[in-house]
């Protein structure tokens, strides 16, 4: 389940923060998502935060609280799952 | 005092200087609603990919014009950099407001928004190049990119500044192209009649400047003379007074380039004016080649500064053409919304 | 020989007041103008606290003396009635005696009206009425506003974000040095509408309580609206016609952040090269600044950037400063203007205004802002600082005369 759900997350993100020339295989799951490799910034952040609401059900309510989820496709992934556990 | 054209460039619907020979491809919006719309470039070649995934078309078509001005210009970072746009970015501006209405104010994505502000271009180029420099933006109707050419005027003059980067952009999305016409603004047109040429339909441009007080040697021309009139004021008057000012007579103009729509400059606002110039001064026009926007004095003023660097005008940009070339000056008289029009004097 | 430019005229509409009048006395009694909207139509009106200014419509169309057959966007009205003000506060009985223009910002145009017609255009492109979208170009108000006060002369209208009104004050003043016009009105004006609070929303940095500026425990903006004008002259102007002026602008800075679309820079270096120009176009020194009246929106970002660049230009010597946008809210484009008019104010009246809702020292600086109100003090020269998205900082310099 967590795999495929990290699968689809990778191409969720791809397709939001418009990264054409990024395939999902590119993206290291535990990878921190704002250093060098994808080179995401605060813009991005908040794309995710988006994303996470509309697709996933899942809210960010601060972005302190963001900077935690988002760290990596895992987190994220963590955030989603635990959040449709307690549902 | 003048000021010279360093470098320019316009990504518009009429392609590159060389090239206009003809009048663009005419498009439609749900058959019957005329536009123009950019020859766009290949990005890629210029704007870091990293970046180009979150541009607007218009941003995109903006920086690329930016920076190859630039580079025409020889000039890596200028000391200011002031735009004019009418409606600024509004593919994203369009794209936020539908959310915001779909979404009934909820999971909106920030990016449209942040990108719609009508200084956004401005910044984006003084980020990538990291310029702190003066930094403005001129927006809608009336006077915003005449502004700009004033505020760098005014920049190069008190020595503020050494090589200002002036620019103008207008984009069109298919939702601003039907509005603009069902205000009344445009005519739609059946097929059968599109082969009028005119400048009665919307354009769109991207065009950017570099001035400077001082002469490169490569300068395409100096703006000699600008200004803005109010339509109210008695128009004869308003262009005798401001050849006057800058020592030319209507005799010593060359060319005189119109803002008119049609291939007629028997009616309207440009009858009133034409008839002050004497028979053997070459009567131009330009919005067949880039439509009627609020910024159209840009292209005009590219066109302008291309025609008397190359000592070439483009047959198709002729009214009434006569011998009276080499081109030493232009004048340019531009309609403007607002009720105001703006006149520029370049010289070689 | 540098001409100087004076300010003879000042008019103000903003949630604590709808004039010069009701505004110093709302900031005299530390009245803050935020609270749940009561007029704009939004899911978030009991959730999202904002500066709104205590008129509909058609009480800000009569406030105008203008007639509603016209389409006029929220902005326009509030436009004209600042911008009226400042010119009957300056005493100008003929606007083209001599050169005039208008230089007008806005950041949101006739977005308010815009909205309305979208929601019919947008499932029918043959719906939503002319009218509404007929005023929403930065424009418009620009030009309505120059038609009611019956201006011949040069108009143009800046958008630079928040620092819009601002700009719109230094061209002006460089107008006037440039020989271009003996007399400018400047200022900004924006309104209230969904799409500002949802595109802040978006981005997080709307505190959803009242605004904190510069505290430790800050959240974000509180946005507003309203409008300011200034009426500057000549000093040629001034002496042709005898009159006494309110102030001088005695300096000005324009400069770019160059660093993010939305966020300032940590060392605030746009903030600190805007201040450090307007204090190098004239003869002020930081020492001689009494109090800035600063961009001061609270949030994160914004407060701590500026308050570095405070402390990099004024060492450890930053004068009482304090943020009048925990009062108004952010006006966006109209905050520039809107201060320039608080500037005076506070030179006019010898106040120093109070920063509401402070309560704890940011851990990066070494300054607060004033918390009370300081009465009768001899405040001779304030530094007004505007500082936009994209980096488009603004700051100017008001001094008693």
């Amino acid at each position: 389940m967590m795999v495929e759900l990290i699968e689809k997350l990778k191409i969720d993100i791809i397709e939001a923060l418009n990264l054409e020339d990024v395939k999902p295989a590119d993206i290291d799951a535990d990878a921190p998502l704002f250093m060098d490799g994808l080179s995401l910034d605060s813009i991005d952040a908040l794309e995710l935060i988006v994303l996470l609401e509309k697709k996933y059900g899942s809210k960010i309510q601060t972005a302190e609280e963001g900077k935690k989820i988002l760290y990596s496709i895992r987190t994220m992934a963590d955030f989603i799952s635990n959040h449709q556990k307690n549902k | 005092m003048e000021i010279f054209i360093k470098g320019t460039n316009s990504i518009s619907p009429a392609g590159n200087f060389g090239n206009i020979t003809h009048v663009p491809e005419i498009k439609f919006i749900d058959g019957l609603l005329k536009y123009y719309s950019c020859v766009e470039p290949v990005y890629k070649e210029i704007i870091n990919p990293v970046l180009l995934r979150r541009m607007s078309r218009t941003m995109k078509i903006s920086i690329v014009s930016a920076m190859l001005c630039l580079k025409d210009a020889g000039v890596e970072i200028p000391d200011a950099i002031i735009a004019g746009t009418g409606m600024g970015c509004v593919e994203d501006s369009d794209k936020f407001l539908s959310l915001l209405i779909e979404n009934e104010e909820r999971m909106l994505n920030p990016t449209p928004f942040i990108y719609s502000t009508h200084n956004t271009i401005s910044s984006q180029i003084a980020i990538m190049l990291k310029c702190h420099g003066y930094n403005s933006t001129y927006a809608g109707r009336g006077a915003c990119f005449e502004t700009s050419i004033l505020d760098a005027l005014m920049l190069l003059s008190d020595g503020n500044a050494s090589n200002v980067l002036v620019g103008a952009y207008d984009e069109l999305i298919a939702n601003q192209i039907r509005i603009l016409y069902r205000m009344g603004l445009f005519r739609e047109t059946k097929e059968s009649n599109s082969n009028e040429i005119s400048g009665n339909h919307p354009g769109e441009e991207a065009a950017f400047f570099v001035l400077s007080a001082k002469p490169s040697g490569k300068d395409y021309a100096k703006i000699s003379g600008m200004s803005v009139f109010s339509e109210n004021e008695p128009l004869s008057e308003s262009i005798t007074g401001f050849l006057k000012k800058h020592f030319i007579s209507f005799e010593n103009i060359n060319s005189v380039m119109f803002g008119n729509l049609h291939n007629n400059i028997q009616s309207g606002f440009y009858k009133k004016i034409v008839t002050l110039f004497p028979a053997f001064t070459n009567l131009l026009w330009f919005k067949h080649l880039c439509g009627e926007y609020m910024t159209s004095s840009a292209f005009a003023l590219w066109l302008g500064a291309n025609c008397l660097k190359t000592q070439q005008i483009p047959e198709i940009a002729f009214l009434r053409k006569t011998n009276n070339l080499p081109a030493k000056n232009m004048l340019i008289i531009n309609n403007l919304s607002g009720n105001q029009f703006a006149i520029f004097l370049l010289t070689k | 020989m540098t001409i100087k430019i004076f300010v003879t005229g000042t008019g103000i509409i903003s949630a604590i007041g709808n004039n010069e009048r009701e505004v110093l006395e709302s900031v005299k009694t530390g009245k803050s103008g935020i609270g749940i909207s009561k007029l704009l139509q939004t899911i978030y009106s009991k959730e999202i606290p904002v500066g709104e200014v205590q008129c509909n419509n058609k009480e800000l169309s009569d406030l105008a003396k203008i007639s509603n057959k016209l389409p006029n966007s929220r902005t326009s009205l509030l436009g004209i009635i600042a911008a009226k003000e400042a010119v009957l506060n300056a005493g100008i009985k003929d606007i083209n005696e001599y050169r005039t223009g208008l230089i007008s910002a806005t950041t949101i145009g006739g977005m308010d009206k815009s909205e309305h017609f979208y929601r019919n255009f947008r499932k029918d492109k043959t719906k939503g009425k002319l009218r509404y979208i007929s005023t929403h170009d930065c424009g418009e108000s620009t030009q309505k506003i120059a038609k009611e006060l019956n201006i011949h002369g040069f108009y143009t209208t800046i958008n630079t974000a928040c620092s819009s009104s601002a700009n719109a004050v230094m061209l002006g003043a460089r107008l006037i040095r440039n020989g271009f016009a003996d007399r400018i009105i400047a200022g900004g004006t924006d309104a209230l509408c969904l799409f500002t609070l949802n595109g802040f929303n978006s981005l997080m940095i709307l505190d959803h309580n009242l605004c904190k500026p510069f505290d430790e425990t800050r959240n974000g903006l509180n946005i507003g609206e309203g409008a300011g004008y200034i009426v500057m002259e000549s000093e040629d102007c001034i002496k042709k016609s005898g009159k006494l002026p309110l102030a001088e602008l005695t300096g000005y800075g324009n400069a770019c952040d160059a660093y993010h679309q939305t966020a300032s820079s940590p060392e605030g270096e746009g903030a600190y090269l805007a201040m450090s120009k307007a204090f190098a176009s004239g003869d002020i020194k930081p020492e001689m600044i009494d109090y800035i009246n600063a961009h001061g929106t609270g949030t994160t970002n914004n407060d701590l950037s500026e308050g570095i660049a405070l402390q990099r230009i004024f060492g450890n010597n930053v004068p009482y400063f304090s943020s009048t946008k925990s009062a108004t809210g952010h006006t966006l484009g109209a905050s520039g203007g809107i201060q320039a008019v608080l500037s005076i104010m506070a030179i006019r009246n010898k106040i120093i205004f109070q920063s509401l809702n402070f309560n704890q020292q940011m851990k990066e600086l070494t300054i607060c802002p004033v918390q009370q109100r300081i009465d009768n003090f001899n405040v001779k020269h304030v530094l007004s600082n505007s500082f936009g998205f994209g980096g488009n900082n603004t700051s100017l310099i008001f001094s008693a005369v």
